[in-house]
């Protein structure tokens, strides 16, 4: 399998490109912005956008996706189909896809949107704005954050964290790094702690 | 991307090098599979997906290699020249680096976070996207450096020069910094809060 980074300008975000090593049906993750750039990368490698995996409704992850049906027409997968303009698959939390041979789990993590998705395929996470390598994803209230650190504790931090970030802002990174270097999530972890301690209920 | 297969030795929570079944120090002949790995990357070819993980590798010459989705967590990197290499999504996570040289290298995208860095050179270079969280750098100098989007989040910098760098959107916050330079860089681009 083949993992390629790129970087928009527009909004600095993130596009992942996961293909086969020898060419095929490959899976865009977060088509942000298109440009002659990436569909130089997507044709070199001799691949065809058949699936495109969002990880979350936001323009900077998906402004590239009415260029990407034009030329590709790729199956759409997101956690909220109503959101978007072009025929959109819905996404369940746990679900497992296998498209065309290689297999994604999706792993819902709302916070910073309701529709937030972290898409596992082999052992790299693609984050969106969930996790990023040094912060966790933005948040619109405290509750959100709450519900946004409870799900990145309960559903990320107990993977092996051997595991490859691969966020949609940011450098690319590893879960054991995060764990150890990401002062956002070691004080929100802390303040757990500490709420457990006395509240047991408002976040375990 | 390199593929994380576990090391077939029980207990053991290495990668499996690539084509075999067991970590380096696991291997039969480790030695000679290590010169080998070594005298293959040391070629002006370009190589993809290489695992090689905690290994002490001293006084070699990596200069113009060409290195994509490799994972090198853990190893040890003494007096090692990178200088003109083209390094991309690399992993080079928890390392030593002592006296090594990168200077004219182009190593975007790649992973260096939690690594200790000493005295090794890395100027005129290209380190847009990479991942320093967590390093502990001790008279280095990143002169002359492109660092857009880099992250130095957490880390721990004494006697590191960045000077005339491109600091836009580069990431140090949480830092801790002794005697640390950023003479002509456009440090009011970076995050430090």
């Amino acid at each position: 399998m083949k993992v390629f980074f790129h970087f928009s300008l527009n909004e600095f975000s993130n596009t992942y490109l996961v293909g086969p090593e020898d060419g095929g049906d490959a899976i865009l993750i977060d088509p942000g912005h298109i440009d002659l750039e990436l569909i130089e990368r997507i044709e070199s490698n001799r691949f065809t956008i058949a699936h495109v995996l969002l990880t979350h409704r936001h323009p900077s992850h998906t402004a590239g996706l009415g260029t990407l049906v034009k030329i590709y027409d790729p199956i759409v997968y997101a956690g909220s189909p109503s959101m978007y303009e072009t025929p959109v698959k819905e996404v369940r939390d746990r679900a497992i896809l296998d498209l065309s041979g290689i297999t994604v789990e999706a792993i819902q993590v709302p916070g910073h949107t309701i529709d937030s998705f972290v898409y596992k395929i082999g052992n790299a996470l693609f984050t969106g704005d969930v996790l990023y390598a040094g912060r966790v994803g933005a948040t619109t209230g405290v509750l959100e954050k709450a519900l946004l650190l409870k799900g990145i504790k309960n559903r990320l931090l107990t993977l092996d964290e051997r595991f490859l970030i691969f966020p949609g802002h940011g450098t690319i990174s590893a879960l054991k790094i995060e764990k150890m270097f990401n002062r956002e999530l070691i004080d929100a972890m802390a303040i757990d702690d500490l709420a457990q301690l006395s509240h047991p209920s408002i976040m375990t | 991307m390199f593929k994380c297969v576990p090391c077939a030795v029980e207990g053991c929570r290495r990668y499996a090098l690539e084509d075999m079944y067991t970590c380096l120090q696991h291997a039969e002949n480790s030695d000679q599979v290590l010169q080998s790995l070594i005298a293959s990357l040391s070629d002006s070819h370009r190589h993809r997906d290489v695992v090689m993980t905690d290994v002490r590798l001293k006084d070699i010459d990596f200069s113009n290699v060409h290195l994509t989705t490799c994972d090198f967590a853990r190893c040890v990197f003494e007096n090692v020249d990178f200088s003109q290499s083209k390094i991309q999504a690399c992993f080079f996570d928890f390392c030593l680096f002592e006296n090594c040289n990168f200077d004219g290298s182009d190593a975007r995208h790649s992973v260096v976070a939690g690594s200790k860095i000493m005295g090794c050179s890395f100027t005129d270079t290209l380190l847009i996207h990479t991942n320093f969280m967590g390093i502990d750098a001790r008279d280095c100098d990143f002169s002359s450096s492109d660092l857009y989007y880099s992250n130095f989040c957490s880390s721990h910098l004494v006697n590191v020069q960045f000077v005339d760098c491109n600091l836009k959107n580069a990431d140090f916050r949480y830092t801790d910094r002794q005697n640390v330079s950023f003479k002509y860089s456009n440090f009011e681009e970076a995050s430090f809060s």
